[in-house]
């Protein structure tokens, strides 16, 4: 049995992100799980954006592609589709994952691959200066809607169920033995699995929105999830069932 | 038993040079087809059209005859150009098709395939990328390219589309370029109208591709050249982060530089030279070409001796050759399909301060108008303003 520490770059660490910042909450949570499921590095491949989150792929000790802003679910498509047997999940950020990557996501929910969607969602761009999102709420204020954000901020769990997708799950990063084991659930969920993961900035959005201090503002997050768990969950053929049954392929397809 | 299997694995020269050929007179999508039933393709990843031809609909055929591997269908160019990326980088045969407003849309993603360092082909059908929307053939996109690190070849006929695809799988997975290749044809002109191609058995086809061979390894966690990239050393603002990407990019071009042995080989040279002793010197490269010899033809026909240089590789340009071939040029001419005039800007670059030639700035059409012979002869003869 590996232990999470065998999934982790631990000669990369301390990590770069801000004091206070989520996302190592999540990177541990996302390490335990590959660890409670005893997966091989080696058939694991972490797909990322552009993004604070973006960097998560140094830490780990899976394969890893880095690819362009918004694109990490495109890239993470062209891996499954090349290779099934592999393991493949895609890291994003809110601007990355359903900001300019928001058809991807739409698709990528509707298509079923089995991949997974990891998306931390803090509310902003954070890495690029703080500026709103797609999940930036009515009125929040960034470095670009300094009198408070005019759009609504997308459900993004609700779009990604409506799109079909196979699992959809929401939590925090004050909430990590949850988010644990809803990754491990996500991770062994055939078709496309999504769990977003309502996180802080403290250096952007949650300076100016949220309580001060990083522990309060991981409450915050918390309390603005609602209900944390299991969103939407569907029984589907995961896109290869679909595809090989239809083309008759059988197992002849890896090789 | 799927239809690939039953193809005999020969070697690139054997299918190149030594394999007996047949002619078909097919058209250039049907062409590029030939080259994806011969080429032992593993993967084909499309935005469902490229409006400018029907080649990715025949690559659908081809799947379902069982000459592929597999066959996915994208959101759009920026996902199937992405998901290009993730496929290659696992270790197989990649091929796209795009044109136009779809190639703009996605350049993105191709711009990053050269610093990824991803064999794969990239097939484009020009067409108008600028309003007033047009569907018409018109090669502007490609001066886009010329900017993005890919080997760029530019296709005159259907023969060269087939000759150009096939070995653009090869020269694209050699351990020296690992880059991708580019084979651009202009549309309509090429693409929906039917030539003569001279091709090998469909019973044969090339090797498959041997990943482990190229300069960077595909997945794999334990080699460091996936390190580097995934570590994007440009994030880091320091002075070692900006020589790794400096060498990075630097190690791009050299790629380039190197792919010409491969290009040389297999096409034949990365330029065609007819009457190398002229004054007057056609330089073109795609359709182009074709108008250009006829104008050389109807010229000699009236007493003149034109040349003509037909470029086949714009990335790597074949600067050296050029400058051989127009040492004694006193007038250069260049024909293109677009209205900005890439091919001479980079004729012009190449050649400043090497030749005495007086550099014509034309003649061009665009938005889909083909180029009479008239015209191209106007200038030879009339002398249209340098």
């Amino acid at each position: 049995m590996r232990d999470f520490r065998d999934y982790l770059a631990l000669d990369r660490l301390p990590h770069m992100w801000c004091a206070g910042c989520g996302h190592g909450i999540v990177l541990g949570a996302l390490a335990r799980a590959f660890s409670d499921l005893d997966l091989d590095p080696s058939q694991i491949v972490v797909v990322t954006g552009i993004g604070c989150w973006g960097k998560a792929d140094d830490y780990l000790r899976t394969n890893a592609l880095h690819g362009t802003h918004g694109r990490a679910l495109a890239f993470a498509t062209g891996v499954k589709g090349a290779r099934p047997s592999l393991q493949v999940v895609a890291l994003m950020g809110d601007g990355d994952g359903v900001t300019i990557g928001g058809n991807h996501l739409i698709h990528a929910a509707r298509r079923n691959l089995s991949i997974t969607g990891l998306m931390v969602n803090n509310y902003n761009y954070g890495m690029t200066g703080g500026q709103y999102s797609a999940t930036t709420p009515y009125g929040g204020l960034t470095t670009t809607s300094r009198e408070g954000c005019p759009e609504e901020a997308f459900d993004t769990c609700a779009l990604v169920a409506a799109a079909g997708a196979a699992l959809v799950a929401r939590t925090s990063a004050y909430q990590p033995a949850q988010l644990r084991a809803l990754l491990r659930q996500a991770l062994t969920t055939p078709g496309f699995s999504f769990v977003e993961v309502a996180s802080t900035c403290p250096t952007y959005f949650g300076r100016f929105n949220q309580a001060p201090g990083p522990a309060e503002q991981l409450k915050d997050v918390a309390a603005s999830v609602g209900s944390p768990g299991i969103v939407a969950k569907r029984q589907v053929d995961d896109f290869h069932a679909r595809y090989w049954r239809i083309h008759g392929k059988g197992d002849e397809h890896e090789r | 038993m799927i239809k690939t299997e039953k193809q005999r694995v020969v070697t690139p020269e054997y299918l190149f040079f030594e394999a007996p050929r047949t002619r078909s007179y097919i058209t250039g999508s049907e062409a590029a087809n030939e080259a994806v039933r011969r080429g032992n393709v593993d993967i084909a990843i499309a935005y469902p059209i490229t409006p400018q031809s029907e080649t990715m609909q025949q690559v659908g055929e081809l799947y379902a005859e069982g000459y592929l591997r597999d066959y996915y269908r994208a959101e759009d160019e920026v996902g199937a150009f992405a998901a290009m990326s993730g496929a290659s980088r696992t270790g197989v045969r990649c091929l796209t098709a795009s044109s136009g407003p779809g190639l703009m849309r996605g350049l993105e993603t191709v711009a990053s395939w050269p610093g990824h360092r991803l064999p794969l082909v990239f097939l484009i059908m020009c067409r108008v990328i600028n309003a007033p929307l047009s569907i018409q053939p018109d090669n502007l996109e490609l001066g886009y390219m010329l900017l993005t690190g890919n080997v760029v070849l530019h296709a005159e006929n259907q023969q060269d589309f087939f000759d150009y695809t096939l070995a653009g799988f090869v020269i694209s997975e050699k351990c020296e370029v690992t880059l991708p290749v580019a084979v651009a044809v202009d549309g309509f002109f090429v693409t929906h109208a039917r030539g003569w191609v001279e091709m090998p058995s469909a019973d044969l086809k090339l090797p498959a591709r041997e990943c482990y061979s190229e300069a960077v390894p595909m997945i794999d966690n334990e080699n460091p050249p996936i390190r580097i990239a995934r570590d994007a050393p440009i994030q880091k603002s320091n002075f070692i982060s900006y020589q790794m990407h400096a060498a990075w990019q630097q190690e791009i071009q050299a790629a380039l530089e190197r792919s010409r042995q491969w290009i040389t080989r297999y096409l034949g040279g990365l330029i065609e030279v007819v009457n190398p002793g002229a004054e007057t010197m056609l330089i073109a490269s795609g359709s182009a070409v074709s108008q250009s010899r006829e104008a050389v033809r109807q010229a000699e026909e009236a007493g003149k001796e034109v040349g003509l240089i037909k470029i086949k590789s714009l990335r790597p340009f074949p600067g050296e050759e050029l400058r051989q071939a127009c040492a004694h040029a006193k007038r250069i001419i260049v024909p293109e399909f677009n209205c900005i005039g890439w091919l001479n800007r980079e004729v012009r670059s190449t050649l400043y301060g090497w030749v005495d030639a007086e550099i014509a700035d034309g003649p061009r059409v665009c938005g889909g108008i083909t180029m009479p012979t008239e015209m191209i002869l106007e200038w030879v003869f009339e002398g249209k303003p340098l």
